[in-house]
């Protein structure tokens, strides 16, 4: 467990490296040049938020239809932390 | 990787009866892979989400909506993604304009000690001398 951990413990100084699966890769459809953002819940576990769909998606994102629409939902804006696995 | 225009962004995002040129804004997004990444750099993004609060049809819901999907979505690339979050996380608890917000992130991490304003929209943001306060305050004493 310990040997699993450090195999993935990465020192992390402004800019990084850290080995994730390639499944992951793939569940999250990241590309080169994608941002794969963590986020440390408050139990000490690291969340991973999958970056959402194709620029597309955000046109006419403000519409006025569209925001009606989109009023009654709460959303949560994610906040950014990487947990460096100690 | 293309860059993107505060101009070519607000229209995409609104898409409202007053756009202008609209057609060959979707139809230059539609035209693109959609494995090609679009840069927002820091002004641009700061100038797209002014126009957006200076629009009485928006309010700060509508702009913590639009700054999330720009954040979360994989095509979006900016200059630096941290000081973003960390500017949206300031904007979420006080009432100030997001430019301030993220003027204020970029000033600490160019390691400013303070950001001194005469802009009363900026005194309750976090690090910054206000200096009609500060003058008040010095002249009662």
């Amino acid at each position: 467990m310990v040997r699993q951990a450090m195999k993935h413990q990465a020192k992390i100084e402004k800019r990084g490296y850290i080995a994730i699966p390639d499944s992951i890769i793939e569940y999250l459809q990241a590309t080169e040049g994608s941002t794969i953002v963590f986020r440390k819940e408050e139990d000490g576990r690291v969340s991973i938020n999958a970056p959402k769909g194709s620029v597309r998606e955000l046109a006419g994102i403000l519409n006025t239809e569209r925001r009606e629409k989109q009023k009654g939902t709460v959303f949560q804006l994610k906040t950014k932390s990487i947990s460096s696995g100690r | 990787m293309i860059a993107l225009d505060n101009s070519v962004l607000y229209s995409y995002l609104v898409q409202d009866m007053e756009t202008k040129d609209l057609e060959p804004i979707i139809r230059f997004f539609n035209d693109q892979d959609q494995t090609e990444l679009f840069f927002i750099n820091d002004l641009v993004l700061t100038e797209t989400i002014t126009q957006l609060e200076e629009n009485i049809k928006f309010d700060k819901m509508d702009i913590l909506l639009v700054l999330n999907e720009l954040l979360l979505n994989r095509q979006i690339v900016f200059n630096d993604e941290e000081n973003i979050y960390q500017a949206v996380s300031i904007y979420k608890r006080i009432k100030s304009r997001f430019s301030d917000c993220l003027k204020i992130v970029i000033n600490r991490k160019s390691k400013a000690s303070k950001t001194v304003t005469i802009k009363e929209g900026m005194a309750s943001l976090p690090g910054v001398l206000f200096l009609a306060e500060h003058i008040t305050s010095d002249t009662q004493k």
